[in-house]
C-alpha cells in the first residue's frame, strides 16, 4: 500500500488522473484507491482547486448566443430521450396483448367505462344504500301523513264554518 | 385507433408520473445551465486551445453541456470543474478536424521547459505517455513526473 501511495503521490499519477491523462484501467484503480485513502483525497482536492484556477485564468468567454444554443440542445436531447421510452412502452403493450401474456397485461384503457375501487369501499356503499332507502321510506311516510292531516284539517274547517253560518232560530215566546 | 389509444395512454401515464414525482429533466436542465454559466468560459478556453476553429469549438461546447453526464461524472467525489475540464479536453480531441493535429516534430524540449512540453503534448495534443516518452527519448516515469511538475506550477503560476 505504501509503495502504491508513493507511486500515486510522487510519480505524477494523481496529476495525470486529474487531467484525464491516464488509461481507463488506471483510472478505475485510482478511484478504488481514492475511496480508501482520505489523505490522498485531500491532496487531490487541493490540486483540483489549483487546476480550476489555472484553467479559469485561460478562460475565453463564448459568444452570448451560445447559451440559448445550449438550452435548445438540452430540450432536443430531452425529446430524444422520450422517444425510446415511448417505443419501449408501445412494444410492451403489443407484447402484452399477445396470447399467453394476458397475466402480465395491466388494463389501463382510456376509453374504458368501468372503474375499479378497493373492496374496503363495499361497507360504505352498502351503508349509503341502506340509509338512502330509510330516508326514502320515511320521506314517503311523512309526506302521506302530512297530506292526510291537511285533508282532515280542511274537513274540520269546513265543518266549523258550516256551524257558524247556520242561523240560530229565535226561541218561540208565545 | 389502437395506436391513438396507445399514445393517449402513454401521455396520461407520463403526465401522472411527472405530476407525482419531482421533474428530474427540469432539475437537470437548470443544473446544466448553471454549469454552463459557471464553467462555460473555462471549457471554451480549453476547447479553443485544442480546436482553433471557433465554429467547431462552439459546437463541441454546446454538445459538452447538453450531454454532460451529471450523475456519473460528479458522484465520484470529484469537482464539477474537474469533470468539465477532462470532458472538454476529451471531446475536443475526439472532434478536432485533421488540420488541427499539429506536427509534433516542432517540439524541442530543453531541461527547463520539459514539463511544459510534456504537458502540452499530453493535454493539448492527446499524446499517450508511451508516445511522448518515445518521441522525447525519456521514460514513461519521467513523463508522469514532468506532468506532476507542471501541474504543481499551477499553484505558483
Amino acid at each position: 500500500m505504501a509503495t502504491k501511495s508513493h507511486q500515486y503521490l510522487e510519480e505524477g499519477f494523481l496529476e495525470a488522473y486529474l487531467t484525464g491523462l491516464i488509461s481507463e484501467q488506471e483510472r478505475t484503480d485510482m478511484k478504488h484507491y481514492l475511496a480508501e485513502n482520505f489523505d490522498v483525497q485531500n491532496e487531490l482536492s487541493e490540486m483540483e482547486t489549483d487546476m480550476e484556477q489555472f484553467f479559469m485564468r485561460h478562460a475565453v468567454p463564448p459568444p452570448p448566443g451560445l447559451r440559448d444554443a445550449v438550452l435548445n440542445r438540452i430540450n432536443e436531447t430531452e425529446i430524444q430521450q422520450w422517444k425510446p421510452d415511448f417505443e419501449e412502452f408501445s412494444q410492451s403493450r403489443k407484447s402484452a396483448k399477445s396470447p399467453g401474456r394476458d397475466d402480465q397485461y395491466v388494463n389501463v384503457e382510456v376509453d374504458n367505462t368501468h372503474i375499479q375501487v378497493h373492496k374496503n369501499w363495499r361497507p360504505a356503499f352498502i351503508a349509503v344504500f341502506v340509509l338512502s332507502k330509510i330516508f326514502l321510506i320515511s320521506g314517503l311516510y311523512y309526506y302521506f301523513k302530512a297530506d292526510s292531516m291537511e285533508r282532515e284539517l280542511i274537513q274540520l274547517r269546513q265543518q266549523n264554518s258550516m256551524q257558524q253560518t247556520t242561523p240560530v232560530r229565535p226561541l218561540n215566546t208565545r | 385507433m389502437p395506436a391513438l389509444s396507445t399514445v393517449k395512454t402513454w401521455l396520461i401515464m407520463n403526465t401522472i408520473a411527472r405530476t407525482m414525482a419531482p421533474s428530474r429533466p427540469e432539475t437537470d436542465k437548470i443544473r446544466r445551465v448553471e454549469l454552463y454559466d459557471r464553467y462555460g468560459s473555462m471549457a471554451y478556453g480549453i476547447i479553443l486551445n485544442i480546436v482553433p476553429q471557433p465554429e467547431v469549438a462552439q459546437t463541441i461546447l454546446v454538445d459538452l453541456f447538453a450531454t454532460f453526464p451529471l450523475e456519473e461524472e460528479i458522484s465520484i467525489r470529484e469537482r464539477e470543474s474537474t469533470a468539465i475540464i477532462r470532458l472538454a479536453r476529451t471531446k475536443a480531441l475526439a472532434n478536432r478536424p485533421g488540420s488541427a493535429e499539429r506536427s509534433l516534430t516542432s517540439f524541442h524540449p530543453t531541461e527547463r521547459n520539459l514539463p511544459k512540453v510534456v504537458f502540452n503534448l499530453s493535454f493539448w495534443h492527446g499524446c499517450k505517455s508511451e508516445e511522448i516518452a518515445e518521441r522525447l527519448h525519456i521514460t514513461t516515469t519521467d513523463v508522469l513526473r514532468a506532468i506532476r511538475t507542471y501541474v504543481k506550477s499551477f499553484t505558483t503560476a
